[in-house]
């Protein structure tokens, strides 16, 4: 038996989150109202509240609220879903190939703990400061944790596993495709969502040096204006959307592979 | 020693002894493919760094005839498991030879079904995928596989779980899916290496007989390795006792006792109770036989 810890998505669980949350916007709305703090350093949710409707009637630099989100939600998923068309076969070619294993080990080492944001002056010398900069660079920041997450998947497959595919007579192809593969998918989704974390980070990290539009650049460029409430709202949107993104391959997983952690 | 193979031919009848009349021995067309024999196998697990190397098996010689059931029994470590990776082909001899059928054996193969310690379910697949795995993996269309899972599926008791998922199932309902996925392909030999060693004692007891029924409706000679000695005598034409790690045969003990058996009837045998001496003297006193 394992301990599975805390049961997610129970009523009772809800509830003790629902209200942990609402007491800490709770203190921090009363602690605008007895004015504690200057609206500048800390701003109220009250006031927040007022910008963030603000900005989605009118739009910040023109820009509609939904867009800046739009923006930076679209350039995350364009370079995810690159990362991991690239990297999962990668990885588990790398994991399945010794050969393979050895010739990239290096650079993929190499790559993978490097701070991706050091790449930002390259990527826009050679990139420009397009779209397509912002996505090189977080397609980079979550495919070397995609690729070493789908390389390390296919060595934790059961030894019993392959040896029942090689008594059951599976040719090379089969013991991959029908045994590795699936076998490996709970892993790769796990080292999907932790690359798609490390990806988030990139991507704000480029907004902020350049772009002119998208939640990281709204960000930067409110606080040139002192806008803290804009900042603020920045702040919040992009955990929303983390979490959302999250949350939408945590759903994934469950329909893809939910026998995940129940073998 | 070489006596093995002399007593060995002791199990070549298998007409087994009507109990009271009310049970007649079904009629066995043995598979005669599924003749083992290990010729002088010594296994030695080398340790790379130090050149240390760790014998398991030494000089292990012995004939199965077609259609027994042959227990392998010795302590934990002493070898038997690696003695049954060698016959599946999952690991090659040091020296000696296997042969399966006649022929030596090169790697695994359809000939020999495996049942492991651990059900070693996919878990993506349902019980009925799981059970036709063997027959897709070798081409046979879809709905052919099918049809040979169900009498598999009759025979190990699982009709009404073809569709449940393998993480829905208890530990013994997950061994019987191993045996029908083993079975379905009806290799002349089954290997089996303490399929039943997790299960609780009730369990454990109706897997047995579960084991013994379907062996008695198909041709297939079974090796079966346990630690059990109730688990032996229970199931066994014959038992080879090893001794402690490095693997050698102590004794080859052909059974007396007839079938059908039934545990509490088998208690108060005595023939059972002086075979099950025999085997724990040679248990614990087995350079004694070498």
């Amino acid at each position: 038996m394992t301990f599975r810890g805390p049961k997610q998505g129970r009523p009772l669980g809800v509830a003790i989150s629902v209200i942990s949350v609402a007491a800490f916007v709770g203190l921090w709305y009363v602690c605008g109202r007895l004015k504690l703090m200057s609206t500048l350093i800390l701003p109220p949710p009250q006031e927040i509240w007022i910008s963030a409707v603000e900005i989605f009637q009118d739009g910040y630099h023109h820009i509609p609220l939904w867009q800046h989100v739009g923006i930076s939600l679209g350039r995350a998923m364009v370079a995810f879903f690159l990362a991991v068309l690239v990297g999962v076969p990668l990885g588990l070619a790398m994991g399945l190939s010794q050969v393979l294993s050895s010739a990239l080990e290096p650079f993929v080492q190499f790559f993978r703990p490097l701070p991706k944001i050091a790449l930002i002056p390259l990527a826009i010398l050679w990139l420009g400061i397009g779209e397509v900069s912002k996505i090189f660079l977080i397609f980079l920041s979550t495919l070397f944790t995609v690729v070493v997450g789908s390389a390390a998947s296919v060595k934790s497959v059961g030894e019993g596993k392959i040896r029942l595919g090689a008594a059951l007579g599976a040719t090379r192809f089969q013991m991959v495709w029908r045994i590795i593969l699936p076998a490996s998918l709970p892993e790769i989704f796990t080292s999907v969502r932790l690359a798609v974390g490390v990806g988030w980070t990139t991507l704000i990290a480029s907004e902020m040096v350049a772009a002119e539009s998208g939640m990281g650049w709204m960000v930067m460029n409110a606080s040139s204006y002192m806008r803290t409430d804009i900042v603020m709202l920045g702040i919040i949107l992009l955990g929303l959307a983390g979490y959302l993104l999250d949350y939408l391959l945590v759903v994934a997983e469950r329909v893809t592979v939910p026998w995940a952690g129940r073998e | 020693m070489s006596g093995s193979i002399l007593k060995s031919a002791a199990v070549t009848s298998l007409d087994y002894p009507v109990d009271d009349g009310s049970y007649s021995a079904p009629k066995r067309k043995v598979d005669p493919g599924g003749g083992i024999e290990l010729k002088n196998v010594s296994h030695r697990y080398g340790d790379r760094s130090g050149g240390q190397t760790t014998e398991a098996v030494a000089d292990f010689s012995v004939l199965i005839v077609p259609g027994s059931l042959v227990c392998l029994l010795g302590p934990s470590g002493c070898g038997k498991s690696t003695l049954l990776n060698i016959l599946a082909g999952f690991e090659k001899p040091t020296s000696g030879q296997v042969l399966v059928g006649g022929r030596t054996i090169t790697g695994p193969g359809p000939d020999r079904g495996v049942v492991f310690q651990e059900p070693n379910l996919l878990p993506w697949r349902k019980v009925i995928g799981n059970i036709t795995l063997g027959p897709e993996l070798a081409g046979s269309p879809k709905k052919e596989a099918l049809a040979k899972a169900e009498r598999f599926v009759e025979l190990t008791g699982l009709k009404g779980f073809e569709k449940h998922a393998p993480y829905e199932l208890s530990g013994g309902m997950k061994q019987r899916v191993a045996l029908a996925r083993a079975w379905i392909s009806e290799p002349p030999i089954m290997v089996m290496d303490e399929p039943f060693g997790a299960l609780d004692a009730q369990t454990r007891i109706s897997m047995q007989e579960l084991l013994v029924d379907v062996w008695e409706k198909t041709g297939a000679t079974i090796l079966f390795v346990t630690h059990d000695v109730d688990e032996a005598l229970f199931l066994a034409d014959r038992v080879l006792v090893m001794t402690p790690r490095p693997g050698r045969l102590a004794r080859d003990i052909v059974s007396p006792l007839g079938r059908p058996r039934v545990y509490e009837s088998l208690v108060v045998n005595p023939e059972y109770a002086a075979m099950k001496r025999e085997i724990l003297l040679a248990m614990r006193q087995p350079e004694y036989f070498i």
